[in-house]
């Protein structure tokens, strides 16, 4: 067993070989990864309000692993839940660096995808990933908290799917 | 600092009859819906001021606007209150386009000073004698004044399409495309072809240590910067950096039709979204004559006071969180998903309902939501004791508001405070009992009011207007008379060359929102946003001088802001 196709886990008791659990450094690093996505508390504008909502007791962000940081040095994930401007994206900008490897982004809402309502005006960024690599999108003015957990399971397929190399961002 | 208001004039018309004989040639009138306008010009608004102030008892600075009047020049629309007599009075000045200097107010009513900002950053009016006339929303480095009618975005597109130009170490640097700005049209866009202007922080520290804190920060309740000058753990100096989530609803405003700008008022202040419709929507019916049906200013009494304590509730729960207890804010929010459930039955929203609508609502209340709306205020007050004893009589927490922070009376006033924060400090303005609109006068509610104006009073004062709001809106759920719920509104809307100016008690305070027309087109030539949380803000450096700075994040939450609001 675990010569060639390699099952993606084998349970400790019913396996060939009790108390051990075959799987691969890959698999076992991205669920892990992918399985306590802690994310930073900051909320931009009205879409932050449903991202509250959906930390707090209704939707329950905390059984996905997922617990709120108030430090990007801390954090795995950013949601940007609002509209960014000129004025906010060289800070923006500045909390994304200050994440550590690996971290993704999650643009939460159409003005952070694509400036959305407000798009086009004079003061406005039209989406943030002119602004910093996005990995999920999520629209909706404001998306609803349903639509922000669906997002986070979409990342987690993609984490899962991640190779052993960090990306090159 | 202080405006005390002992003067009152009886009548609107001995109002203007007083000016009149003070300030000879003064064009002075009464409207026929009570408020008082006055036309005067620069050179003596100062004088006028200081008089309407001192001898006429205009304590009260609601809104400062300036509106771009092309080739007449600008036009400064000052909304002033008595709050002790209770007459409103807008007074219009006006300056040239190629010399836009206006005489500022805020040496006479303190809270003028972001209005006077604002207005100079947006709209490139210069207020002389201002103390500290600065951009406020926009850039330091920005080029050009946005809001008047010949601006041109001028960020060079390469800017806005490559991650690139954000680089951290050109912060606070915006680089624009200034080659063919009109020289000397606000004294500053004139230069070479391209070129990245360099602006220093504003701010430069005294002595003392100067502590950042936000944009990004768990207690500033969204993208606001506060800048402390700190000695030890006291504050000797701070200031309020805003301007992180200005997304231009104003210009927005100016380029669509009047009913398609309702969607953007529910994005103003996203946690009181009924009260902006509603504020709105007043000013426009007021602009275009519209009557609205009995039944549907019934529905729109009960929205706002739904809205006002799902606001509430929220504000409970962030406030609590700000101070370290973090329970009541899952029990707020358990309350506040029962009341946006109602929203969604009968708008199909969570958050962004338009359903305020002009002359009306968008539908009629659909069939059992009343029994969903009588099953939450039936539990509603047995909850609000559960929150005062989860935490109002809590030691560490009234340890950390009482005489913390105290608002005077006078200061309240002078700042231009409304709505909870004012009348934390004792005053008993309510604008639903002072200037009754949607049929408020046929409700019975109390006022509740603090005494000293620290922040436990600030709190107490919205528990209770909870306890208020639940009652109104069960008056209005009982008595909601038959009829339509939409008046008849017009095919086509074409503005009369005219404005109006609505306000409205909002959560946070006294929402204003000042519309114009220009008499030929469907769009409004100027919409301006009175917000209250941008007035209150001023309050912070008033309020955090001499703090600890731990205190700084409870007068944050006890004045309730909403950054979406101040910014706009």
């Amino acid at each position: 067993m675990g010569v060639s196709g390699a099952p993606a886990a084998v349970t400790a008791e019913t396996g060939p070989m009790p108390g051990i659990v075959l799987t691969n450094l890959r698999k076992v690093i991205n669920w892990s990864r992918k399985s306590s996505l802690w994310y930073m508390l900051f909320g931009i504008a009205c879409c932050a309000i449903e991202m509250m909502a959906t930390g707090a007791s209704r939707y329950d962000f905390d059984r996905f692993g997922m617990i709120f940081r108030a430090s990007p040095r801390q954090a795995d994930l950013m949601i940007v839940a609002g509209t960014v401007n000129e004025k906010m994206a060289d800070v923006v900008k500045r909390l994304y660096d200050q994440m550590a490897e690996p971290r993704w982004v999650i643009a939460m809402g159409v003005c952070a995808v694509n400036g959305g309502p407000y798009w086009g005006s004079y003061n406005v960024v039209d989406g943030v990933d002119l602004v910093v690599p996005v990995d999920v999108y999520v629209p909706g003015c404001p998306p609803r908290p349903e639509a922000l957990l669906h997002g986070v399971l979409k990342l987690q397929e993609k984490i899962q799917r991640e190779g052993l190399a960090l990306p090159v961002r | 600092m202080a405006s005390t208001a002992t003067v009152t004039v009886g009548t609107p018309e001995a109002v203007v009859e007083r000016l009149g004989s003070a300030f000879p040639g003064v064009e002075a009138e009464v409207l026929p819906s009570g408020w008082i306008r006055v036309r005067i010009d620069r050179e003596r608004l100062a004088d006028f001021a200081r008089f309407v102030r001192d001898e006429l008892g205009f304590d009260y600075l609601s809104n400062l606007s300036a509106v771009d009047r092309q080739a007449e020049g600008f036009e400064v629309v000052l909304h002033l209150v008595s709050i002790g007599a209770g007459h409103q009075m807008a007074v219009y000045t006006r300056c040239p386009r190629d010399d836009a200097r206006v005489p500022s107010v805020t040496p006479i009513w303190p809270t003028a000073n972001w209005h006077e900002r604002e207005a100079w950053d947006l709209m490139g009016v210069r207020f002389e004698g201002h103390p500290d006339l600065r951009r406020i929303l926009l850039k330091e480095n920005w080029v050009g004044h946005p809001l008047r009618k010949d601006y041109i975005d001028r960020r060079l597109p390469r800017q806005r399409q490559t991650r690139e130009s954000y680089r951290p170490d050109r912060v606070n640097t915006t680089t624009f495309d200034v080659g063919d700005a009109p020289a000397g049209a606000d004294g500053q866009a004139s230069g070479p072809v391209r070129r990245v202007l360099e602006v220093p922080d504003a701010y430069t520290p005294r002595s003392g240590v100067v502590v950042n804190m936000g944009p990004q920060h768990p207690s500033t309740h969204g993208v606001l910067r506060v800048l402390a000058e700190i000695d030890g753990e006291r504050i000797l100096k701070c200031e309020a950096d805003i301007g992180f989530l200005h997304r231009c609803f104003e210009k927005i405003a100016e380029g669509l039709p009047f009913p398609s700008v309702i969607p953007y008022t529910d994005r103003t202040d996203y946690l009181a979204g009924m009260t902006n419709e509603l504020a709105y929507c007043l000013a426009v019916e007021q602009l275009f004559g519209i009557e609205v049906p009995e039944r549907a200013s019934a529905i729109r009494v009960l929205m706002a006071e739904l809205q006002r304590i799902a606001s509430h509730l929220l504000w409970f729960g962030t406030f609590s969180l700000d101070l370290g207890a973090v329970t009541p804010f899952l029990y707020a929010w358990r309350e506040r998903e029962k009341l946006l459930d109602i929203f969604e039955t009968i708008s199909g929203a969570r958050m962004m309902y338009h359903y305020v609508r002009i002359g009306g609502v968008r539908n009629d209340l659909p069939a059992g939501v009343d029994r969903q709306i009588r099953a939450f205020l039936d539990s509603f007050d047995a909850n609000l004791d559960e929150f005062h004893a989860l935490l109002t009589g809590n030691p560490i927490f009234q340890a950390r508001t009482r005489n913390v922070a105290i608002l005077s009376k006078e200061d309240a006033i002078a700042y231009g405070a409304s709505g909870p924060t004012l009348r934390g400090s004792g005053v008993a303005y309510d604008l639903r009992k002072a200037h009754p609109y949607c049929g408020y006068e046929r409700y019975d509610f109390a006022v509740p009011v603090g005494e000293t104006g620290d922040v436990l009073d600030r709190y107490n004062v919205r528990m209770e207007e909870m306890r208020q709001s639940a009652r109104i809106a069960r008056q209005a759920l009982e008595g909601l008379p038959e009829g339509d719920f939409m008046g008849k509104v017009p095919r086509r809307w074409k503005a009369p060359a005219a404005d109006a100016y609505s306000r409205v008690e909002g959560p946070r305070g006294e929402v204003g929102v000042y519309v114009v027309g220009d008499g030929q087109n469907e769009r409004p030539w100027r919409v301006h946003w009175r917000a209250p949380s941008f007035v209150h803000l001023q309050l912070l450096p008033v309020l955090g001088t001499g703090l600890l700075v731990a205190d700084v994040v409870a007068v944050i939450g006890s004045i309730d802001i909403v950054l979406g609001e101040v910014d706009r």
